[in-house]
């Protein structure tokens, strides 16, 4: 099978200096990539590359499926409710229809947030709201997973959630490209690590 | 499967925001009748001098009144991580800055020009200016909203946003300041409008065609 | 051809080269800018005759036209400066457009100032609100708006790109703010004042504000280059090629 993201030989520069070392990234279906590297080392300018928000300054990036970033910022407004975050993302990102959308309420529950369903996000705690913006990936569906340091702020009932969670997806022959630097992921699926070097200094 | 309607979700959700906030909305309506009370105090009562004053006062004040908004045009979407999901998946980028600036419109300008004839009142507009004067706001306000939008992606990250965003603005919106009054008393001295208004439209198409590209770059080097 | 154009154009990107670029050239163009001046100012304060209307006084033309002009001129170079440096994300451009933009404003201010020194005698206030006086202050404004926006980022990099977009919609603006402008006089005066127009020149007059306005064009040139190496020097101090530099600065 084709890789769903295939990158080559991507970098990023800032002031005239790359951010890591040029990368290659070929990630395939049922295929989940761990993205390591110490702080600062850039894995979260290459989860923004790889999922388009900037554009690589040098190599190339070809992707083949629906996208779903969740950046360290989850993308919550803090003055909807719970419920209308998701019933927004459900509208604005849309289902993929390889994979099954739950209902907001559903995903809800599956979060553990049903009784926070008309809370204002901005009430609830970091790591419910984390989980929040996590639940987008059950109303909103999509092949390609690309969550930037997803276990933030959960306790371990969350962190065996999203366990849960890229499980199910990497069965469903989805992707997944995950950057963690302190928590690491107990999953059934095989797990590829992508280390991310900084780029040099002085270049 | 749901289909996406990625401009129909942001339309919705920037008008039930505006709608939660209630009062907040409407702060820049407030604010347009604070100046608007403030000129007869500094000017003298006198019926003559604020009649012929009226329409420019009005355009001022809604210039002014027209930055109070901008803050939360761009920046709080930038700060919860919201707004890097417009260049996600193939969202229409540019669509979506046109969605916003039009929700951002309806929420910070149409109740001033909807609150004109008070304010025409309160400086004893001439009534047969009224209809003209509502008529410029109608086309000139969103040329405010462009331009506005435009400076305050520019500022989000940067120091003092706030205090920069109207020393940006003021220069690039002299053309509609003078032709939209210029319109009103040519109309008042008898002369025709027209030529003005014309103006004032080309303006309108103007700026909706390039505004919105740059703010995409705005935005986007903001993201990076 | 092309391709050498090119290579020249990708050099002069690399700051080293840059600075080795403005350092030949800056001697020669403050010498250019020296004897401009000078004949220029010779012959405009002591050849050329006074004015059978307005005396000596209107010998100020020959500082103001040119700062206008090149007030004017400045902004077109820094439109095109900020094209490339978003285009091509050429530093040296970058920061030679934000350079640019406080130049400009002094220009810009020279420009207003001796048009105001100008208007006393001739309309008896300083300042009047003519037109092209009206879209010199704009200019100003705009000028000031480039250098607030560049000044209010940490990060200069992501400064100067914010303040080139702004530039870019300043070029596409200010045709349209001078257009509005005088018609906005028209409409207010009934008719302009025309103080500074070309129409009264006697052809005697004109050598010197040719030799001023060349002047005025080469200490530009002198000003843009040696506050771009500056500014250059002063972010990029801890890099290698400015140690190296200054390593043999002191021996």
């Amino acid at each position: 099978m084709d890789s769903v993201i295939h990158a080559q030989q991507i970098s990023f520069h800032r002031h005239g200096e790359r951010v890591f070392v040029p990368t290659n990234v070929a990630l395939m279906p049922g295929q989940l990539c761990l993205i390591r590297g110490q702080n600062g080392s850039g894995k979260t300018t290459l989860l923004r590359l790889l999922a388009g928000i900037v554009h690589p300054s040098e190599g190339s990036i070809a992707r083949h499926g629906s996208v779903a970033f969740i950046g360290h910022r989850p993308g919550v407004k803090k003055d909807l409710t719970a419920l209308d975050v998701l019933k927004f993302y459900a509208e604005f990102a849309g289902a993929d229809p390889l994979y099954g959308a739950m209902s907001p309420q559903a995903a809800l529950h599956a979060a553990g947030l049903a009784r926070q369903a008309r809370q204002r996000a901005g009430q609830l705690s970091a790591g419910q709201r984390q989980r929040l913006g996590l639940a987008r990936l059950l109303v909103a569906p999509k092949t390609i997973w690309l969550l930037d340091e997803p276990y933030t702020s959960l306790d371990a009932d969350g962190c065996a959630w999203v366990d849960g969670l890229l499980d199910q997806h990497l069965a469903l022959n989805g992707s997944v490209a995950v950057a963690a630097h302190v928590y690491q992921p107990k999953l059934n699926a095989p797990t590829d690590v992508l280390d991310v070097q900084p780029g040099a200094q002085h270049a | 499967m749901t289909k996406r309607h990625p401009l129909r979700a942001l339309l919705r959700q920037d008008l039930q925001r505006a709608w939660q906030h209630g009062g907040q909305s409407l702060l820049p309506l407030i604010f347009l009748f604070a100046v608007i009370a403030m000129i007869p105090l500094g000017l003298g009562p006198g019926p003559n001098l604020l009649a012929m004053i009226a329409p420019g006062m009005i355009w001022v004040a809604a210039l002014l009144a027209s930055l109070l908004a901008l803050e939360g045009v761009f920046r709080p979407d930038l700060d919860d991580g919201t707004l890097e999901q417009w260049w996600v998946d193939d969202q229409p980028v540019l669509a979506l800055i046109c969605i916003r600036l039009g929700s951002h419109w309806l929420i910070s300008a149409l109740p001033i020009i909807v609150a004109t004839p008070i304010a025409g009142e309160m400086l004893y507009l001439p009534a047969e200016a009224l209809g003209l004067l509502m008529l410029t706001l109608l086309i000139g306000t969103p040329i405010l909203s462009l331009i506005g939008a435009l400076a305050a992606a520019l500022t989000i990250q940067a120091r003092q946003g706030s205090a920069l965003l109207g020393l940006l603005i003021f220069p690039l919106t002299v053309p509609v300041l003078i032709f939209a009054t210029g319109a009103v008393s040519a109309h008042l001295d008898g002369l025709t409008a027209r030529p003005y208004v014309l103006l004032l439209i080309s303006l309108f198409v103007l700026a909706a065609t390039l505004v919105p590209l740059a703010i995409k770059k705005a935005l986007q080097l903001n993201l990076e | 051809m092309w391709k050498r154009l090119k290579l020249a154009f990708h050099k002069l990107g690399s700051p080293p080269i840059f600075y080795r670029f403005a350092q030949t050239l800056i001697p020669w163009l403050w010498s250019l800018t020296g004897v401009g001046l000078a004949v220029g100012l010779y012959q405009a304060l002591y050849v050329v005759p006074p004015d059978y209307q307005q005396g000596d006084s209107y010998r100020i033309l020959y500082v103001h036209v040119p700062a206008a002009w090149q007030a004017m001129a400045t902004y077109l170079i820094m439109a095109i400066l900020a094209i490339i440096a978003l285009v091509w994300r050429i530093r040296t451009a970058e920061i030679m457009a934000m350079v640019a933009a406080p130049i400009g404003a002094g220009f810009t201010l020279i420009c207003l100032v001796t048009g105001a020194i100008w208007g006393e005698p001739m309309w008896g206030t300083w300042w009047a609100w003519d037109a092209r006086l009206t879209s010199m202050l704009i200019l100003l404004f705009i000028y000031l708006g480039i250098m607030g926006l560049y000044a209010a980022f940490d990060d200069h990099r992501q400064g100067a790109k914010m303040a080139s977009v702004l530039v870019l919609v300043g070029v596409v603006n200010i045709p349209i703010i001078h257009f509005s402008v005088d018609w906005w006089t028209t409409l207010h005066q009934g008719s302009t004042i025309n103080l500074f127009g070309p129409s009264s020149m006697d052809p005697t007059m004109l050598p010197p504000l040719i030799w001023m306005t060349v002047a005025v064009k080469f200490m530009f040139a002198a000003m843009l280059l040696q506050r771009a190496r500056n500014e250059l020097l002063a972010q990029d101090q801890r890099k290698q090629w400015t140690k190296r530099l200054i390593g043999d600065l002191i021996e």
